[in-house]
């Protein structure tokens, strides 16, 4: 497990949620499609990275919390190890225009995956109910116009639409 | 070492783990409040160049937390940070993931799913418009058609990957050659 955990880890560029079904249910077949939707689904209703989560619930379900503990660290210290090993390699040419100029391109790329990634959560709630979408929007706004440092806001957020839903189904 | 510093990066990293809906991309705005703006641990620059570190790089989304890490403390502070970020969602992931699959029925339950996307899809959109303004502000040479220039990038990039199912590297390797040919005056 560590090893094909490892492997998600070095495979996945821009997160590897894509990715951990395809490792989870079509290479190793660990998991069958509604058991890995039932997983992911946990993973994703907390905190903290959504794969890293669910690698976590499946090393425990299989061997424990070690089992859990490996898992997690297979995940993400490969990785962990690339990611400062660049930035190590930067640091004689750090500051440099060119490189900066590169890094703002790249970075503006970013903001479009992380905003096609934000459409993607709105589309699957919109559909369902206007007031959640409201809800994110509404939390996006404060976060953007305190520039950041609101966990408050996020917690709220979560009691409110918690809230909403607990109302919502209780009507039908 | 400097434990005070050490103790503030786990302190600080510990308390984002538990509020990260959505993982460590939708905390930019937070991470860049408490490391740049409270903290100066990074200077802007640093921050941008974390970020596009963590997106070129592979693995999971959480590389910005041990790359701040990295800047404050080198390997150590790195590894305090990802420790920090991790230990305590991981440990409801455990307890949460029990839970959750022992009473999978339970309407507050799915109620909690439904509450965690559009928190989910606000911190996303906020932290989108966090990382390009990070990346509008560093430009090395200011002009006044650079933060535009940068809209159109990250609108088309947006606008492709939920248009085409390709491998993100693909955008980010080609804003950086776009970052490495336009004139710089």
């Amino acid at each position: 497990m560590v090893r094909e955990v490892a492997r998600l880890g070095l495979l996945g560029f821009g997160g590897v949620g894509p990715q951990s079904y395809h490792l989870f249910v079509v290479r190793t077949r660990w998991l069958s499609a509604e058991q890995f939707a039932e997983l992911a689904g946990v993973g994703q209703a907390l905190p903290g990275p959504n794969t890293v989560n669910l690698a976590a619930i499946c090393g425990d379900r299989w061997f424990g919390p070690l089992g859990a503990l490996a898992a997690v660290a297979a995940l993400t210290v490969p990785p962990t190890v690339i990611a400062i090993a660049l930035a190590a390699l930067l640091v004689p040419i750090a500051g440099a225009p060119r490189l900066v100029a590169i890094e703002c391109a790249v970075v503006a790329a970013c903001a479009g995956l992380v905003l096609a990634t934000a459409l993607r959560v709105f589309a699957t709630i919109a559909l369902r109910r206007g007031a959640a979408f409201a809800l994110g929007a509404a939390l996006a706004a404060a976060i953007t116009l305190r520039s950041g440092d609101m966990p408050e806001a996020t917690v709220a957020a979560i009691a409110l639409g918690f809230g909403f839903e607990l109302l919502a189904t209780r009507r039908r | 070492m400097n434990g005070g510093l050490l103790l503030a990066l786990a302190l600080r990293f510990g308390g984002l783990s538990l509020i990260a809906f959505g993982g460590a991309t939708a905390l930019v705005p937070t991470i860049h409040a408490q490391a740049v703006d409270a903290t100066h641990w990074l200077t802007p620059t640093g921050f941008t160049e974390s970020i596009a570190l963590a997106q070129a790089a592979p693995g999971p989304n959480l590389l910005l937390v041990p790359l701040v890490g990295w800047h404050v403390a080198g390997i150590v502070g790195a590894t305090v940070a990802l420790l920090a970020f991790l230990i305590p969602s991981t440990v409801l992931a455990i307890a949460g993931g029990r839970f959750l699959l022992a009473h999978e029925t339970a309407r507050s339950v799915i109620a909690l799913r439904w509450a965690m996307r559009p928190v989910a899809g606000g911190l996303m959109l906020a932290s989108s418009l966090a990382v390009f303004a990070s990346g509008a502000h560093a430009w090395p040479a200011p002009h006044p058609w650079i933060a535009p220039a940068l809209a159109v990038i990250a609108l088309l990039t947006a606008a492709a990957t939920l248009r085409w199912k390709v491998n993100p590297l693909a955008w980010i390797a080609i804003a950086a050659v776009l970052g490495a040919v336009v004139p710089l005056r």
